[in-house]
């Protein structure tokens, strides 16, 4: 399997673009799964999806199989949501107005029939208040709960010391579990 | 450990919950929760606060998506710059899709143009690979390190490059470090040794350790005079996956003649380096070139590249050749 996998990179490097399109099919399903675990969202996942590939189909010609191959697309696909949503995080900020009304429009309407159980009334003000974090804290969390990546594991995919995850991290939960309060959620 | 912070044991019951302690650590919280009430109450917070963040459903995906997602970033790459070694097959396409939407010829043969000058440069590639097994070493399978040692110290063993060291005073002096099973070496050698140059070749082309590929690359700089050297610097500028080691090799290359090899090469790196002063460099050594042929290049690479600065030099390269087509049909 793997030698056939790294036939197929070494087709695509060689500019092969249905090698390419195997590559992709062949990696769709965990890439989407990281990436809609950090963006929590299907349109923006969908274009960051996009973005990885398109980048991988730039870089694949540097890949040197010297590391696994999803190792390595497994860090762009983190940097690229990463990016994506800092992006996303200064556009925000310069229409700081737009981006509160969009918060409320996507809020979860108030006229539901049946009141919304605690459970995922919870879940929800945390994915709400999940994508206010700031984007370092936010690929940290995500990686952390969504992926169950350990602390050091987080450190080597991001190429950031140890200490500086769980400051993050620690920050990240912090933050949620105090906006959680302040909103009268207690878990 | 008593004497720890408030702020600290709470990290420790969250890194506790994730089983990322020692086990020492976990002992100690372990019996700090046996003891402290308080704690205990933190600690189920933190838990509860642990399962809900763990357990937060993903948005799902149908698989039809996926199709939809595959076709689009397909046709996409088709407008997107490809990795180097398959430009052509991208102009083809390109030439081949403005052909079917009934693109002016003029524009065609302009493509065509620039889809043979690539090909030239993909089929000008160097190709050579160090084969240190002609310069005296016998076994091939034998690792490159041991076959620079064999064939200079005629001594057999599996010797691994630990570091190496050129001279910075003199710098006709260049001195490895070797380690094997039973010892450990010292290696001082001239790089003016043909096996040594190879064995610094090899490194440029083949070390994962970027250190190594730029000291190697330092030290090929003093024997550019040696045709695989150039051949070796042209391989670094255009694969290297370090932009530092490439711009360094593309430093090195600034004193060449300007052969319709390098030239080719120069192409290959204005049209996909991803670094902005690669392209830069690329474009600047091009501009020195009055070839009428590369009026394509330009115009292309005008139109796709982002980094306002390299289409600057684009465009004074597209005035200075145009001009000279203006003198050439007045006279």
């Amino acid at each position: 399997m793997k030698e056939q996998l790294n036939q197929l990179i070494e087709r695509a490097q060689k500019g092969e673009t249905r090698a390419f399109n195997e590559i992709i099919k062949h990696y769709e399903d965990r890439v989407m799964s990281v990436i809609i675990g950090i963006t929590r969202d299907r349109v923006e996942a969908q274009d960051v999806f996009q973005e990885v590939f398109i980048k991988l189909f730039d870089k694949i010609g540097h890949f040197r199989f010297e590391s696994d191959f999803f190792t390595y697309l497994y860090r762009m696909t983190v940097n690229t949501c990463f990016n994506a949503h800092r992006r996303k995080k200064r556009h925000h900020n310069v229409f700081q107005d737009t981006s509160e009304e969009f918060w409320n429009v996507t809020a979860a309407p108030e006229d539901e029939e049946a009141p919304p159980d605690r459970d995922s009334e919870i879940a929800s003000a945390i994915l709400r208040l999940y994508t206010q974090l700031p984007p370092q804290q936010q690929t940290v969390f995500a990686l952390k709960y969504y992926e169950n990546k350990k602390v050091n594991e987080i450190s080597e995919l991001l190429g950031v010391g140890e200490g500086t995850i769980k400051r993050y991290l620690f920050r990240a939960r912090e933050t949620m579990q105090k906006a959680l309060i302040q909103e009268g959620i207690t878990p | 450990m008593n004497k720890m912070s408030n702020q600290k044991i709470r990290e420790w019951i969250i890194l506790y919950l994730g089983d990322e302690l020692s086990d020492s650590q976990k002992q100690w919280v372990e019996q700090l929760l046996l003891e402290d009430t308080t704690w205990q109450s933190i600690y189920g917070t933190e838990k509860k606060l642990d399962a809900i963040f763990s357990g937060l459903e993903k948005p799902e995906i149908e698989l039809e998506t996926f199709d939809g997602l595959r076709q689009e970033i397909m046709g996409r790459i088709r407008y997107q710059r490809r990795p180097v070694s398959s430009a052509l097959e991208f102009l083809k396409g390109r030439w081949e899709t403005l052909k079917d939407h009934g693109v002016h010829p003029v524009l065609a043969g302009s493509l065509a143009t620039l889809a043979l000058i690539i090909g030239l440069v993909i089929s000008g590639l160097p190709q050579r690979q160090t084969d240190l097994t002609q310069q005296g070493a016998t076994d091939p399978s034998m690792p490159p390190e041991s076959r620079l040692f064999n064939s200079l110290v005629e001594k057999g063993s599996d010797y691994k490059m630990m570091g190496m060291k050129p001279d910075r005073e003199g710098g006709d002096k260049v001195s490895f470090d070797f380690k094997a099973p039973t010892e450990d070496v010292e290696m001082t050698v001239s790089p003016d040794n043909s096996v040594v140059q190879d064995y610094l070749i090899h490194l440029l082309k083949n070390s994962k350790n970027p250190n190594h590929r730029r000291k190697s690359l330092k030290i090929l700089e003093d024997y550019q005079d040696v045709d695989q050297v150039q051949e070796a610097l042209v391989t670094s500028m255009l694969t290297d996956i370090d932009a530092g080691v490439r711009l360094k090799a593309i430093t090195a290359l600034e004193d060449h003649q300007i052969t319709h090899n390098l030239q080719e090469a120069y192409i290959r790196v204005l049209m996909s380096d991803d670094n902005a002063r690669m392209r830069t460099e690329a474009a600047k050594r091009l501009g020195t070139v009055m070839d009428q042929d590369l009026l394509a290049v330009y115009e292309y690479q005008v139109q796709v590249d982002k980094n306002e600065y390299v289409t600057q030099i684009l465009r004074q390269n597209i005035a200075r050749l145009r001009s000279e087509q203006n003198e050439g049909s007045l006279q």
